[in-house]
């Protein structure tokens, strides 16, 4: 069994953070090509569909988050778990406020667990910036936190920048938001040498919603996308789970090899076949052991890659913006 | 075996039980059903008469438990168990209501389910349908840590109020079905079934839980055959040579034990008993194979 993911969402007041966790969850929770997130208590689930109801059914915006949250979820596929994750939802306020408040002292060490982050950046707030306006809230203050983040880990954690409301942010300007994103406020994810991986995903809860201060978005919620920056960092600890299979295959193999060496050894000598008979036997059971374990490790990592492939075509999409260790990644050829 | 039916309130659980038990009093292909107690007997029968004259009943108001006999050629010939769950529990919270915690936990002692969606529901609503990713959450926490394939028949209650149904009325379902599809445990049908003065399909879902179950329960017995062929063979084992057949004989006889041979064809006589219970299997299981294949509608995946 992997080990749970922590996953911290940040961002500025008013980016659309627990619109985009709820949409998310909607999305996910109905399954999506035989994955599905659930919470790991039932009753959560109630409490989240209930909240997403209200806002797709009823039009009712959710109420700014004045505490924080933490969700546990699990990954599963066709009703097997892959792996579990921990969701945790700070209110904007967490990022500028001094650390005398327990809960920006609590998100400041939850920053430094992370496995990974999703910063929600407003579509509208990135448009005006395009267009030479202030920057989007929230990023400095980001910046900040992954510094530290770096000076504390010496290790780097799949990053995603979810665009919320992306229906206010026509296409070109996100690629020149990104853009300008790259060169200037977030530089420092995209220089060589600490391989940071970076995604840029736009999402959207639906066309012509201008956000909470739009009464009711009855009938107007279509959300867009809001399954990829969850399944991002799921892909990247797959892939990095495959890797350490591979690894762990390739020491069984020395390891298999060696004791077949020395069976044979023995074996091949007269005296040594008939008085080390014992040594034998446990040479060859332990052969058996080894392959055993190998062909377990094997078929885990099998899995994996079916899992892996199944959810890369969401990541390939044109819209999407990978880049690692400060370059584009384009997992079709990559 | 436990069955276990799950559906919303209104979608006909109780209606279809009621159908599905009438209609198996008179045996479909050798197989009848049979309640092993009178009161519940005499109950379904009487649902089973008013429906039949369009008379529905009113919906569970509580969790039912009822215990039956899958009967061939009129006899006995498998036990099972059935649970009925008002349907409300489904989306009710554990910290308010004792019949969700025992849903969910019936949920995961089960060996088949049987998980009703309305036809009606599914034909004219657009959307979403939070009752069946509601579904999904409670199987998906159920199924995993089950570690025997699971038979789950959606059935698509009230298919006679759908005179004619296309591949969309399927599309609310898609994901489930597509989790299903990925599962290497449990083992998917749909079914459309109607209850009434005429009736579709409605024993059909018990059959094919039952059919699973059956064949689990044939390949149970195949594998303690098999270990118990093993142990006996290994007894035999123990008094190969006549030096230690002596031995034993005559330590045995000393202190009035039974001799490894004696043990050995103990193990042997309750192989062979086994092996009766497996062959009693086989043949109802073989005649049940055949009859659902039969069936068009049946979409197994």
């Amino acid at each position: 069994m992997i080990d749970d993911l922590k996953i911290l969402m940040m961002g500025a007041s008013g980016t659309g953070k627990t619109c985009y966790m709820l949409a998310m969850y909607a999305a996910m929770s109905a399954s999506l090509r035989g994955f599905t997130f659930a919470t790991q208590d039932l009753d959560d689930d109630l409490e989240l569909t209930d909240r997403w109801e209200d806002m797709l059914l009823q039009g009712n915006w959710p109420a700014p988050n004045k505490a924080s949250k933490n969700w546990a979820f699990d990954c599963s596929y066709g009703f097997r778990k892959i792996m579990g994750f921990r969701w945790y939802d700070y209110r904007g306020g967490v990022l500028r406020e001094r650390q005398e408040v327990e809960d920006v002292r609590e998100f400041r060490q939850k920053v430094k667990e992370a496995s990974c982050v999703i910063l929600c950046v407003a579509g509208d707030e990135l448009a005006a910036y395009v267009d030479g306006g202030s920057e989007p809230k929230g990023l400095r203050q980001f910046n900040a936190q992954m510094n530290e983040f770096y000076k504390e880990r010496k290790d780097v954690i799949p990053v995603v920048v979810a665009i919320t409301k992306a229906d206010q942010c026509p296409a070109e300007k996100i690629i020149d938001g990104i853009e300008q994103l790259n060169r200037g406020l977030l530089s420092s994810l995209f220089v060589e040498g600490p391989r940071w991986l970076v995604m840029f995903c736009p999402v959207s809860l639906g066309l012509g919603l201008s956000g909470p201060e739009n009464p009711n978005c009855k009938g107007l919620i279509k959300p867009v996308n809001v399954h990829i920056p969850v399944i991002y960092p799921i892909y990247f600890n797959l892939q990095a789970e495959i890797d350490q299979r591979e690894r762990a295959i390739a020491e069984f193999e020395n390891a298999r090899q060696r004791s077949q060496e020395e069976v044979d050894r023995l074996e091949g000598g007269l005296l040594t076949s008939i008085f080390k008979r014992r040594d034998i036997r446990s040479g060859k059971t332990q052969i058996d052991a080894i392959q055993k374990e190998m062909k377990m490790t094997e078929k885990e990592a099998e899995e994996f890659k079916n899992s892996l492939k199944r959810i890369r075509e969401d990541l390939m999409a044109d819209d999407i913006f990978i880049y690692h260790n400060g370059h584009r990644v384009n997992l079709k050829t990559d | 075996m436990n069955i276990l039916m799950l559906g919303h309130s209104g979608v006909g659980k109780t209606t279809f039980m009621a159908s599905m038990y009438g209609v198996l009093q008179e045996p479909v292909n050798g197989f009848g059903l049979h309640a092993k107690h009178s009161e519940d007997h005499q109950r379904l029968l009487k649902l089973f008469k008013d429906i039949s004259r369009g008379r529905y009943p009113a919906g569970s108001n509580k969790r039912e438990n009822y215990e039956f006999w899958l009967q061939y050629s009129g006899d006995n010939f498998f036990a099972f168990n059935w649970t009925d769950y008002r349907g409300d529990a489904l989306t009710e919270s554990t910290r308010t209501s004792k019949h969700a915690q025992q849903l969910q936990d019936d949920l995961r002692s089960t060996d088949g389910v049987l998980a009703f969606f309305d036809c009606t529901q599914l034909e004219s609503r657009r959307g979403t349908f939070p009752e069946i990713r509601r579904m999904l959450m409670l199987l998906n926490s159920a199924m995993q840590e089950m570690d025997h394939p699971v038979p789950l028949a959606l059935v698509l209650a009230k298919a006679d109020l759908v005179p004619e149904p296309d591949d969309e009325l399927f599309d609310p379902l898609e994901n489930l079905m597509e989790t299903i599809r990925s599962s290497k445990h449990v083992i998917g049908t749909v079914i459309p079934v109607a209850c009434g003065i005429e009736n579709l399909n409605v024993e059909v879902p018990v059959l094919f839980v039952l059919h699973i179950g059956i064949r689990l329960e044939i390949n149970h017995l195949i594998d303690q055959i098999k270990e118990m062929a093993a142990e006996r063979d290994r007894t035999y084992a123990r008094v190969s040579t006549l030096w230690d057949w002596a031995s034993d004989w005559v330590g045995s006889k000393l202190n009035g034990a039974s001799t490894w041979g004696e043990i050995a064809e103990r193990k042997h006589r309750a192989l062979l008993a086994q092996y009766e219970d497996l062959v009693s299997l086989e043949g109802p299981s073989d005649s049940l194979g055949s009859y659902l294949e039969e069936i068009v509608k049946l979409r197994t995946f």
